[in-house]
C-alpha cells in the first residue's frame, strides 16, 4: 500500500473516531441524541437480521422494541435511585430474552405467509402487542410512566452513550461472524431461493425462526437502551400513531441502508435517530425556528420517503453503493465500486 | 437392493392427476434417465422423491427405509443431492459462498459457537472452504471463485449448480435438466462428466434430460413418462426405437397414429434427432448393465469407503430381461 493512501486512510479512522468519541461529549443535548442514534442503529441492525437477511419483512419491529422498553422499565422500577449495577444488569437480559419470545411466537404464526401478508401479520402484531399490553396499567404505572434509573457509573450522558455505543459495537460483531457463519449462510440461502435451501439440507422452518427469535432480541435490547435514556417509560411512546411512526421508520432504515448491508444500515439508523435533532438545529441556526415547528411532525418522515423512493427506484443497494466500497477501501482494500465480485459485504436487491 | 425404490407413486393437483402409478428402480452406480414430452410430469416425480411434494399415494424406499414423508432439508442430509430446472442457488453472493452453503448438512458446529467464531468453527469453515475450492477446481470453474453468481452465464450457472449439488456429499444425485442452455459440444462435455463424477464420487444418478445424445451416451437405463404415466422402460437402444415413445414424443396417441405419421418431414426429424449417434458407436461405448457398474466399482475402490466398493462389485447383473 502507498504512503499518501496510508495516511489518508489513517487520518478519515481518526476523523470517525473523533466524530464518534469526541464530538457526543461537547454538549448535553449532543449526547442525547448521539445515544438515540446508537439505539436506532442496534434496531436497524435487528431489523437486517430479519429483513436483510432472511427476507422476512417485519413491520412489528416496534413491538419488540416497545417491549424491551417496558420489561426494562418494570424490571428496573425498584425506586432506588441510582440503580443497582445488578438490577440494571438483569433489567436488560429481560428485554433480550422477552424480545426473543414474543418474535418466536410471532415467527412461528408467521412461518407458512410471505410477502404482502407477512407485512400485514407483523404490523397487525406491533399494533396489538403494544395497544394490549401497555394499556395494562400494572406494567405502565397506572398511565403515569415508571421510572427506569442509570446505575452510578452511567449517570452521565456522555458515560451513557458509550455504553450504548459499546453494545451497538457488540451487536455489530455479532451480526459480522452470523453471516461469516452457517447460519447466516441458511439465512441468506432461504431469503433467496427456499428450494434450493432445502436442497442444501438447510432447515428453512428452523432458521426463520432462529432469525426471528435473534431479531426480537436485539429489537428488546434497544428499548431497554431507549428507555434508560430519559429515564422515564411513558406507553404513550409506543402506542398509536407514534408506534406506528416507530415501526415505519424502521423499515425505512433496513431499506435506505440497504438490505443485508451492515455498514449502510448503521449510517442510515444514526441519521434517521438524529434527524429530528439536525433538523431542529438547522433552523434554529438559520432563523426559521417558527417556519419548522409547524413542520416538526412531518419533515423528517417526508425526507425518509424521499430517501426510500430513491432508494427503490435507483439504487437497490441502499447506501451501500457507497458505505460499501468506503468501509472496504477503509479496511486496506482498493476502492472500487464493484465490490460485489470482490466478495465481503453482502449486498442484495431490495426489489427482489 | 436398489438404492431408489420408488413404488406406486401418484399425485394430484386439483383436477390434474399430474403422476400416477409411477415405479421405478435405481440401482448403485447407475445412470438412470427419465424422458418424456413437456408437462409429462418428470420433475413433479422429482418433487415427491425429494420431498418438496407430498405424494398422495405410494412411497419412496431408499435403501430399503420408507422415507416418502421425511421433509427434503432431511432428505439432503441423509444423501440426496438434486439440481433444479431453473437454478437453485443463492444469486447475491460468490460461488464460494454458495459451496460453503451447500455444506451446511455436513457442517456440524453449533449456531452460538460459529457467532462466537470457536476455534473448531473457525477450523471447519477453513475445511468447507477447501472443499469448496477442490471442487470448483474439479469443474474447471476456479476462475469465477468469488464472482457473483447473478452475473454468470447460464452454462456456467448449470454447471456451478452441480457443484454444489456435489458438495452436499450426495449419495443419490438427481440432474434435472442439466444439458439445458448448453451447446452440442457441451452437453458432450457434461455427459463424460457425469460419466466420471460417478467413477469419483461413486454416485447413482436419476436424470432428467431432453437432449437425447446425452440420455443415450451417459444412461444404463431410461424411464418414459407421458401425461404423468410410464410409457416405457428400457435401455436406452431399446427405448430410442420404441413406437409408443415415438409417438409420445410426436403428440400422438397410439402407436396406431405412428403408422398414419411415419411419412412425414417430423417423423424424419425426430428419427434423426433420435438416432443422432450411430447406433454401431454406441454399442461400442455402452457395456451391458453388469460391466457398466462393476467398472467404477474397480477405479473408485481407493478413494470411497471399501464397503461401498464391494458391495457395488458382489452386486451380481440386475435386470437384463426386464422391458
Amino acid at each position: 500500500m502507498r504512503a499518501p493512501g496510508l495516511a489518508l486512510r489513517g487520518l478519515i479512522w481518526v476523523g470517525l473516531g473523533v466524530l464518534v468519541f469526541w464530538v457526543p461529549s461537547l454538549t448535553e443535548p449532543l449526547a442525547y441524541n448521539a445515544t438515540i442514534g446508537a439505539y436506532f442503529a442496534v434496531v436497524g441492525l435487528s431489523m437486517n437480521i430479519l429483513v436483510g437477511y432472511t427476507g422476512q419483512l417485519s413491520l412489528g419491529q416496534q413491538g419488540f422494541f416497545g417491549l424491551g422498553a417496558l420489561v426494562a422499565a418494570n424490571v428496573a422500577n425498584t425506586g432506588v435511585n441510582p440503580a443497582e449495577p445488578l438490577t440494571f444488569a438483569f433489567s436488560l437480559i429481560c428485554t433480550v430474552l422477552i424480545g426473543a419470545a414474543f418474535a418466536l411466537i410471532l415467527g412461528l404464526v408467521a412461518l407458512r405467509i410471505t410477502g404482502l401478508y407477512l407485512a400485514l401479520l407483523t404490523l397487525v402484531f406491533g399494533v396489538a402487542v403494544t395497544s394490549s399490553i401497555f394499556g395494562i396499567g400494572a406494567f405502565n404505572g397506572n398511565d403515569a410512566g415508571l421510572k427506569a434509573n442509570r446505575p452510578d457509573f452511567l449517570v452521565g450522558g456522555m458515560r451513557f452513550y458509550l455504553f450504548c455505543v459499546a453494545i451497538l459495537a457488540l451487536v455489530f460483531y455479532i451480526d459480522r461472524r452470523l453471516v461469516a457463519s452457517k447460519a447466516g449462510r441458511a439465512m441468506l440461502a432461504t431469503k433467496e431461493n427456499e428450494r434450493a435451501a432445502e436442497a442444501f439440507g438447510i432447515n428453512v422452518v428452523g432458521t426463520k425462526l432462529l432469525a426471528f427469535s435473534l431479531s426480537g432480541a436485539v429489537a428488546g435490547l434497544a428499548g431497554g437502551l431507549a428507555v434508560f435514556l430519559p429515564q422515564t417509560f411513558s406507553q404513550k411512546d409506543y402506542v398509536g400513531a407514534i408506534g406506528f411512526n416507530l415501526a415505519l421508520t424502521f423499515v425505512v432504515i433496513a431499506v435506505v441502508g440497504g438490505l443485508g448491508n451492515r455498514v449502510g444500515v448503521v449510517v442510515a439508523s444514526v441519521f434517521f435517530g438524529l434527524l429530528p435533532y439536525l433538523l431542529d438545529s438547522f433552523f434554529n441556526w438559520a432563523g426559521w425556528h417558527d417556519f419548522y415547528t409547524n413542520r416538526k411532525n412531518f419533515l423528517p418522515g417526508l425526507i425518509g420517503a424521499v430517501l426510500l423512493l430513491d432508494t427503490v427506484v435507483r439504487r437497490p443497494n441502499g447506501l451501500g453503493f457507497i458505505t460499501t466500497p468506503i468501509s472496504r477501501w477503509l479496511t486496506g482494500h482498493r476502492f472500487t465500486f464493484h465490490g460485489d465480485e470482490a466478495g465481503g459485504e453482502v449486498a442484495a436487491d431490495v426489489r427482489a | 437392493m436398489s438404492v431408489l425404490e420408488i413404488r406406486d407413486l401418484g399425485i394430484r393437483f386439483g383436477g390434474l392427476q399430474a403422476l400416477q402409478d409411477f415405479s421405478i428402480d435405481v440401482g448403485e452406480w447407475e445412470i438412470v434417465g427419465l424422458i418424456g414430452p413437456n408437462g409429462a410430469g418428470k420433475t413433479t416425480a422429482f418433487n415427491c422423491i425429494t420431498g418438496f411434494y407430498k405424494p398422495d399415494t405410494g412411497s419412496v424406499l431408499y435403501r430399503g427405509e420408507d422415507i416418502t414423508r421425511m421433509p427434503p432439508h432431511k432428505k439432503a442430509s441423509i444423501g440426496f443431492g438434486r439440481t433444479f430446472q431453473n437454478i437453485g442457488m443463492v444469486k447475491g453472493t460468490t460461488a464460494l459462498e454458495n459451496l460453503k452453503t451447500a455444506q451446511h448438512a455436513k457442517t456440524s458446529y453449533d449456531t452460538a459457537s460459529g457467532i462466537l467464531g470457536s476455534p473448531a468453527s473457525r477450523a471447519e469453515e477453513r475445511q468447507l472452504a477447501e472443499k469448496a475450492d477442490a471442487i470448483l477446481e474439479l469443474l474447471g470453474l476456479s476462475d469465477v471463485r468469488d464472482k457473483r453468481v447473478g452475473g454468470l452465464s447460464y452454462g456456467t450457472l448449470k454447471l456451478l449448480e452441480l457443484g454444489c449439488a456435489l458438495a452436499t456429499d450426495p449419495d443419490v444425485l438427481l440432474l434435472d435438466e442439466p444439458s439445458s442452455g448448453m451447446g452440442p459440444d457441451e452437453s458432450d462435455q457434461l455427459g463424460e462428466r457425469l460419466l466420471a463424477l460417478r467413477k469419483e464420487f461413486g454416485l447413482t444418478m436419476l436424470l432428467i434430460e431432453h437432449h437425447v445424445p446425452l440420455v443415450l451416451n451417459v444412461c444404463d437405463y431410461v424411464y418414459v413418462l407421458n401425461f404423468g404415466r410410464l410409457l416405457a422402460e428400457g435401455e436406452p437402444s431399446v427405448i430410442q426405437t420404441h413406437p409408443e415413445v415415438v409417438a409420445a414424443y410426436l403428440g400422438g396417441e397410439a402407436p396406431e397414429a405412428l403408422a398414419a405419421t411415419h411419412e412425414t418431414d417430423d417423423d424424419a426429424d425426430l428419427d434423426a434427432q433420435l438416432h443422432h449417434d450411430a447406433p454401431a458407436k454406441q454399442a461400442a461405448k455402452k457395456a451391458p448393465r453388469a460391466a457398466v457398474k462393476k467398472a467404477p466399482a474397480k477405479k473408485a475402490a481407493a478413494k470411497k469407503a471399501p464397503a461401498k466398493a464391494a458391495k457395488a462389485a458382489k452386486k451380481a447383473s440386475p435386470r437384463k430381461g426386464t422391458s
